[in-house]
């Protein structure tokens, strides 16, 4: 069964200050020393919502409704974000949604 | 507010290159995956003309462009889903400072990266669902 993570509806409210880090603001960079401890202390349930998503997607690789392992998929995961991140390419503001 | 939407219908998700048969959930004898088993083709970024993906439209979600605004491109088995989870994040988490508003995605992704950092922290029980118990 798929499942699926959406951003309508009211995400985790988190402590870290958000204002700085709005698109198109010239300092959208976060560092990791910046992000509100208490936000890391409680895994919010947007993580392992998309976690299950991942797990049923990239499952069906191996076979039809197969999970993967959520260690697998949040290791995999956390590795494309880092690659996203380490790229090294200057990015201007993204497009502004339609 | 735009709303965007990922979903695990396997229809269209990119195929990787690293092999996902032993982390099979319900697998026998199954192994953690380690950083260095994941093919390095996976994660490659890379300056060149493949297609990127990038939030157009109502929905906010990534869709092939061939123009290239951003200046960023991605190789072919960069996934695109991953860049949807961070869309989705920038807006779900930019409505925090108003509605319609979005982080960065440098933001959303360090935010992401740490919270998937957390939750691999060794020691903690989890249910088979993979949720953090107690």
């Amino acid at each position: 069964m798929a499942a699926s993570i959406t951003s309508s509806g009211t995400f985790t409210t988190l402590q870290t200050n958000l204002a700085p880090l709005q698109e198109n603001q010239a300092n959208g960079q976060l560092l990791a020393l910046n992000i509100n401890p208490n936000d890391l202390g409680t895994i919010v349930p947007e993580i392992w919502q998309t976690i299950n998503v991942f797990q049923k997607g990239w499952g069906a690789q191996v076979a039809a409704g197969v999970n993967l392992d959520y260690w697998a998929t949040a290791v995999l995961l956390a590795k494309f974000l880092t690659a996203y991140i380490n790229q090294g390419v200057t990015r201007p503001p993204t497009t502004p949604l339609g | 507010m735009a709303i965007a939407t990922i979903s695990s219908a396997p229809t269209g998700w990119n195929t990787l290159a690293t092999n996902l048969a032993p982390y099979d959930e319900g697998a026998a004898g199954q192994t953690r995956l380690i950083a260095t088993a994941i093919n390095p083709a996976d994660l490659t970024v890379t300056p060149v003309t493949f297609s990127q993906f990038v939030p157009t439209g109502a929905t906010g979600v990534g869709t092939p462009a061939a123009a290239n605004p951003s200046g960023t491109v991605y190789a072919a088995n960069f996934p695109n889903e991953v860049i949807q989870f961070i869309q989705l994040a920038q807006l779900g988490w930019g409505a925090q400072l108003g509605a319609g508003r979005r982080i960065s995605d440098w933001a959303a992704a360090v935010l992401l990266m740490e919270m998937l950092r957390a939750y691999l922290l060794p020691g903690v029980p989890r249910n088979v669902g993979g949720q953090i118990v107690g």
